[in-house]
This record gives C-alpha cells, sequence and structure tokens, in this order.
C-alpha cells in the first residue's frame, strides 16, 4: 500500500545518509587497475574504460572538494573549512561543530570554520559511557571473544591507540555493505565501514574501562594527492577531560582533519531515529571548500 | 559457484511465512505451490573459461547482437520462449529449473527460474560477493524496470581478473526478476551485449509460465523506481490482495541498491504486509528486512486495544518485545485517512487544512515507539506536499486520489527520487 512508502523509503535512505561513511583505510583498498585492460584481453596500458553515461558518484558518503590548497597542511596548522549547506540549516544541526571549532564569518548559505588539531570536546564523561548498551553491547560473548583476542594481542591493559590498531586489523573485510552494525555483529561479522569500527572500538574501550563514545561528522583526507571530505564516523576516548580522537578506520599517518557533528548520546533500540532527528548536519552539507589557514584577526571564538 | 549459495528465506519468506496463520498460500499473490530451496547458480568472473581475447576496449563494449528467433521452451511445469541462437540447454531438479542460452558469442548466458519467491538486492549481492577470484573494478545497478507489474533489476559488474597473459578485463550482467511465481536470475559473464541480455532476460520474463500455479490478482498495484542523481538505485512496490479468509492484506516490498563507493553497493530488502480491523485501524503488520543479504529484522506488530500494540521479533540480530502506544487514541493512522488528509493539503477534497500529522511504524528508525511524520502544503496547483521526517525533507506530488506519485529529496550534494512508474487500480 502506498500509503507511507515514500516516508519509509525516505527513512532508510536518511539513515543510509547519516552512517555515510569514509572507506576504510586506503591502504586496504583494492589495486590500482593495471593499466589497461579489455573484455577478456590483456593490459595494453590504458585505464579500464567506463562505457555509456558517466557515473557521477552517487556515493552518498562523498562530497565536492573545492580545495586551495595541494595538500594538507599538518595537523597543528589551522585549516579553514567552508562548508555551502543544501538550506538553512534546523535549529541546533552545526552546534556540536560549532562548540568545538573556531566560527569564521561566511557567505549566506554557508558556514565557515578554522579547525586547530583534532577539535576535541570537553563534554563531562556519563556513567553510559563507560557501561554496555544495545549498540555498544561489549556484554556479548562476539565481542568478549575479541576482547579476549585483544588482550593477547596488546596485553590486559591496552590503550586506546592500539585498540584502534586491533580493530583495524580485527575487522577483515573493509567494505560498505553494511549501514549501522550493533558491536556485537561486527565482532561477529568482522565486516563493515567506519561506522563498524567505531562501534566495535568503543565497546572494545569501555570493556577495558576506558569511557568511549561514537562520534560522526566529516573526515578531510588526502588521497592519492587527492583532498578528499567524506562522512565518517569514529570513536572518541577520554582522556585527561578531554575526548580524544581514536579512529580505527583512518590511520593517524593519513593526517586526516575531522568535523564532528554528531556525538551518538542514544545507544539503544532507536538509535537510528535519534541519528536522523539529531545528526542533520551530514544531510545538509552540498560542497566544501577547503582554504589555507586565514589571518589570525579573523578568527573568532564560537559564541 | 563457491560460496554462492542461494538464500534459502528471503524477508518475503520470512513476512509470508508470519502470515501462515492468515493465509493459506505460499505467498499472497501466488497460489500454493512447492517451496524447495533455491539452487546455486554456477559461478561467474571465471575468465579462465572464457577466451582471452586482445582488441579495442570501447569496441568490445560496444558490441550487440540483432534479435534473435524465439524458441519456446518447456521443462516440468516451466515454460517460455526465449531469444536463442540455438535451443535453449535445460535442466531442472527440485531447487530450480536452469536454461542455457546462447547468443551466439563467446559465452552462454545461464539463467535460473526459482519455485519460491527471491529477494532481489539480496540474490543479486550474492553473485557479487561470490565472485572473489576476481578483482572487481565496478559495481553498479543500470536498470530497474516492470515486466508484468513485476520488477526487474540490472546490475553491471567490471572485474579484473589475473590471466597467463596478465589482467583481463572482464563483465558480469546480471537480472533478478522479483516475480511471486517463477522468479528469475540470470546472467553473462562476457564484455557487451549489454542491450541483448536485457532485451532477452526481459523477454524471457514475461514470457514465462508455471503449470499449476496461478497469480492471484492484485486489485491494486502501484510501482516506484527509486534514482540518485538519475541513477537507478533501487524500487518500491505496493499491492492490495484479498486472502482466503476475505482479509484485505497491503503488501509491499522494495529493493535498494545504492552504491557507496565503486566497489560496494548497499544492499537492503524489505517485506512489509499490513491489515486493517474492521474498524479501519491498523491491526497487524509483519516487517521483514534484510541488509547486504542478511536478515537483520523480522518483527510483527500487533494491535491491542485502542492506541496499544505490542511488537516482537528480531532487531538487528537481538530478540526484542515490547509494548508502544501511539499519542492519537485510535492507532496508527490508516492509509484512507492519509490520502484524505494528504487531498485536503491540496484543496483536493474537503476543509483545507494547514498540515497533517501522522504517527507511522517505522521499525528501521525506532522499533519500540511511532515516529511523527509531518505534511505541509507546498502548491496546491502542483499538488505537491512536503514531508518531514527527523532531518530528511521529501517533496511529494500527489495524484488525484492523495497517492504520491513523485518524491524528491536532496541528500546533501545529491538528490534522491522516487518516481511511479505503474499504477493499476485503486485502493
Amino acid at each position: 500500500m502506498d500509503r507511507f512508502r515514500h516516508s519509509r523509503r525516505a527513512a532508510f535512505v536518511v539513515a543510509a545518509a547519516q552512517v555515510s561513511c569514509a572507506r576504510p583505510p586506503p591502504s586496504a583498498e583494492r589495486p590500482t587497475p593495471p593499466p589497461g585492460s579489455a573484455s577478456t584481453a590483456e593490459s595494453s596500458g590504458q585505464q579500464a574504460p567506463r562505457r555509456g553515461p558517466t557515473l557521477a558518484p552517487i556515493f552518498l558518503g562523498d562530497t565536492p572538494v573545492e580545495s586551495h590548497v595541494d595538500a594538507l597542511p599538518p595537523t597543528d596548522r589551522p585549516l579553514v573549512v567552508t562548508i555551502e549547506l543544501v538550506r538553512t540549516p534546523p535549529k541546533g544541526a552545526l552546534d556540536e561543530l560549532r562548540k568545538r571549532a573556531k566560527v569564521l564569518p561566511a557567505a549566506p548559505g554557508s558556514v565557515s570554520f578554522a579547525v586547530v588539531g583534532y577539535p576535541a570536546s570537553r563534554d563531562p564523561i556519563r556513567p553510559e559511557d563507560t557501561r554496555p548498551s544495545y549498540v555498544i553491547d561489549y556484554d556479548e560473548p562476539s565481542v568478549q571473544q575479541a576482547r579476549a583476542d585483544a588482550v593477547r594481542v596488546c596485553g590486559p591493559s591496552p590503550t586506546a591507540e592500539q585498540l584502534a590498531v586491533f580493530v583495524d586489523r580485527y575487522i577483515e573485510h573493509k567494505d560498505m555493505l553494511r549501514a549501522f552494525d550493533l558491536a556485537s555483529q561486527v565482532a561477529r561479522r568482522k565486516e563493515g565501514d567506519c561506522t563498524e569500527h567505531a562501534v566495535l572500538l568503543a565497546a572494545l574501550a569501555r570493556s577495558f574501562g576506558i569511557p568511549a563514545r561514537v562520534v560522526s561528522g566529516m573526515a578531510i583526507v588526502s588521497v592519492g594527492g587527492k583532498i578528499q571530505a567524506v562522512g565518517h564516523a569514529w570513536t572518541e576516548v577520554s582522556r585527561s577531560g578531554r575526548w580524544q580522537l581514536a579512529d580505527a578506520a583512518i590511520p593517524p599517518e593519513l593526517g586526516a582533519r575531522y568535523l564532528p557533528m554528531d556525538v551518538m548520546t542514544n545507544e539503544g533500540p532507536a538509535f537510528v531515529r535519534a541519528m536522523v532527528e539529531r545528526s542533520s548536519a551530514l544531510m545538509l552539507v552540498r560542497r566544501i571548500t577547503i582554504d589555507p589557514q586565514v589571518q589570525s584577526s579573523k578568527v573568532s571564538r564560537t559564541p | 559457484m563457491r560460496g554462492c549459495k542461494l538464500r534459502r528465506q528471503g524477508v518475503r519468506g520470512l513476512a509470508i511465512a508470519s502470515l501462515a496463520a492468515m493465509a493459506a498460500c505460499a505467498h499472497p499473490e501466488a497460489g500454493a505451490g512447492a517451496s524447495a530451496p533455491p539452487s546455486s547458480p554456477s559461478e561467474p568472473g571465471t575468465p579462465a573459461s572464457s577466451k582471452i581475447i586482445k582488441g579495442d576496449v570501447q569496441a568490445f563494449y560496444a558490441r550487440e547482437v540483432p534479435p534473435l528467433p524465439k524458441t519456446p521452451f518447456t521443462v516440468g511445469p516451466v515454460s517460455g520462449e526465449v531469444e536463442s541462437a540455438a535451443p535453449p540447454q535445460t535442466e531442472q531438479d527440485d531447487r530450480s529449473t536452469r536454461l542455457t542460452l546462447s547468443l551466439g558469442t563467446g559465452t552462454p548466458m545461464k539463467c535460473f527460474v526459482y519455485p519460491q519467491p527471491m529477494d532481489v538486492g539480496s540474490q543479486l549481492l550474492s553473485i557479487v560477493k561470490a565472485m572473489t577470484n576476481v578483482d572487481i573494478r565496478s559495481v553498479r545497478p543500470t536498470d530497474v524496470v516492470v515486466i508484468g507489474e513485476q520488477v526487474a533489476v540490472f546490475v553491471e559488474v567490471q572485474y579484473l581478473a589475473k590471466t597467463s597473459g596478465g589482467a583481463a578485463l572482464g563483465e558480469v550482467k546480471l537480472m533478478a526478476y522479483g516475480h511471486p511465481i517463477w522468479p528469475l536470475l540470470c546472467m553473462h559473464d562476457e564484455v557487451g551485449y549489454n542491450a541483448a541480455f536485457k532485451r532477452v532476460t526481459s523477454g524471457l520474463a514475461s514470457s514465462l509460465k508455471v503449470t499449476g500455479r496461478e497469480l492471484r490478482i492484485p486489485s491494486f498495484v502501484d510501482i516506484s523506481v527509486e534514482r540518485v542523481d538519475g541513477h537507478p538505485v533501487g524500487f518500491s512496490r505496493s499491492a492490495t490482495v484479498v486472502d482466503e479468509q476475505g482479509n484485505k492484506l497491503y503488501l509491499e516490498s522494495s529493493s535498494s541498491l545504492v552504491p557507496r563507493s565503486g566497489q560496494d553497493m548497499m544492499v537492503e530488502d524489505t517485506s512489509r504486509v499490513e491489515t486493517d480491523d474492521k474498524q479501519g485501524r491498523l491491526a497487524r503488520v509483519v516487517y521483514a528486512k534484510s541488509e547486504g543479504g542478511e536478515i537483520s529484522e523480522n518483527l510483527t506488530l500487533e494491535h491491542r486495544s485502542a492506541n496499544e500494540y505490542r511488537y516482537e521479533g528480531i532487531h538487528l540480530g537481538k530478540k526484542i518485545a515490547g509494548v508502544l502506544k501511539t499519542k492519537g487514541p485510535k492507532g496508527f493512522a490508516t492509509g484512507t485517512e492519509v490520502r484524505r488528509g494528504l487531498r485536503k493539503l491540496v484543496g483536493l477534497g474537503g476543509k483545507d487544512v494547514a498540515e497533517l500529522r501522522v504517527e507511522e511504524y517505522h521499525p528501521d528508525l525506532d522499533v519500540g515507539s511511532p515516529i511523527e511524520v509531518l505534511y505541509r502544503p507546498q502548491s496546491k496547483k502542483d499538488r505537491t506536499v512536503t514531508m518531514t521526517l527527523g532531518s530528511a525533507q521529501v517533496t511529494l506530488t500527489l495524484d488525484a486520489d492523495g497517492l504520491a506519485q513523485k518524491g524528491e529529496m536532496p541528500i546533501g550534494g545529491v538528490t534522491l527520487t522516487m518516481d511511479r512508474v505503474l499504477l493499476r487500480g485503486s485502493l
């Protein structure tokens, strides 16, 4: 029946968009096509061809980027990121980013931020950030098995960084077939993209007593000399009063820059609803512009 | 095919099985029939079995064959006709009827007719996932077409394979046709002949018959194709049938194959069967969903009293059960109420209203609570309304009955559209 079909389909796509994700570590990607190749034909030095109408990127995780820098600066240097919005953001949609990054003047319909390092949050630790939940279900047997494996690999008190590397290796199948799996599903399937890496890392961290949570937003990365902005999810762990980055999907040596847009606070059965209702920022991003460092006089603290 | 096991019970099967107490048939639209598990097709992407050819790539892609004579065939209860350069080779067991078809090209086309419903997206994905011996460079849905009020989805996979002479490019074309009685899966592992593949498989799908099994004709069918920036990514199909007990069943099914990278598609199949009670309230929902070819949700919602419902089943692999209440005293809105309200929004009947708020059940989003959806008029002249669901806003174009015939939703830099491609009957 047609009555709610469109809202149901919209719900699916919205959920998919919310969890659109950077592909896990570029090192895990399939090799670049060898020069050329034809129909069951041997290599001849050309790029694998595309046929028919050009297939524009329709990956929900990719965002057009206009970069005025050739390469990402070191993470301790500011990067100016301007987000062209699809429409006026609902109230609160960009609050997480505004809370963490410095807001710059921007043209109507855009918002601009200067980001230095990882924009860590000073949110207090909630009891929920240490407990098992419906999504971060580290009390499930499959996660407990992963924990036991982590102890074997990293020792009895691993750091978040060690766990990030462990999770990267533990998830054998780096693909984007899954929308948003629970930690127990990830530990069992050992498959997924950034969201699966993030929830499993959060679960393992909590299981070792490290307060952890899942954050979504955008990552700006340079891959193959091209600067890309992708929807991404990662983990934050609390350390020294700040929520610090722990990313099992993008290794730190890539020097990715992060734009946190939503902290996952609803980890119950309605977590997708909460993401759809809260994390509208990713849905609003039409285009990203990357600029080099602005004059410090232009940088103002977020109100 | 190594690792390519067709799923024995898809979401259609789950939803239908849950209806056993209500309907005696294997599928609400199908007559009673066998329900043997489907068999596994042979493995595509095995260029070792293909002839290695050198030449101009574009020319290979441009290869086609003109229409071929149609050859009738009968294999047990399955019959039809198909274009073929030679009489089709046929095999049959209790798992499938298999056709090997020659287009007069280097590699034959293979088709499988199954005795039970299949999930289109999951079935296509299972073939792609089974191509473990090659390096997949591109996978994408290329077309979604309606054949006889059912939907067929076409997918193309381009791959590289190691050969003794170096890397070779190959292409597998896939087609899955989600007919409730004669679901069909076809594949062709050879570069080019794409139009021929589509023509031959579509013709075969439209000609199929299975003796002794008849389709229960729905009184209403509505099919939409979904596209992202114009590229087909899936479909949704709604239908109403009356079961043998006289209950009116509202059936919805959908498949989405959304490319998320060059080599990955996020695949989802859903099936939902609803019944209303005599008072016109939503009485029961059976919902099943698979993600990435694996059942992720299998839930039943039952009306208990007034605005109270009980839900029970599997949600993301966990057993779950509970009671939910709608804010409204009468429970979830019915389709009739929503259509009536939408018509008022665009001035098609009754007193004009400024907005319509409806409580809906979306277990994908929240298994334990109603979701409030807000509709507002946008243009009475164009019969457009906006539908707001959380942060998502969809613009719907309504027909004269208040049914959505088009939907459009911007998602970041891309736009999802849902366009009706078939409507028959009325609710």
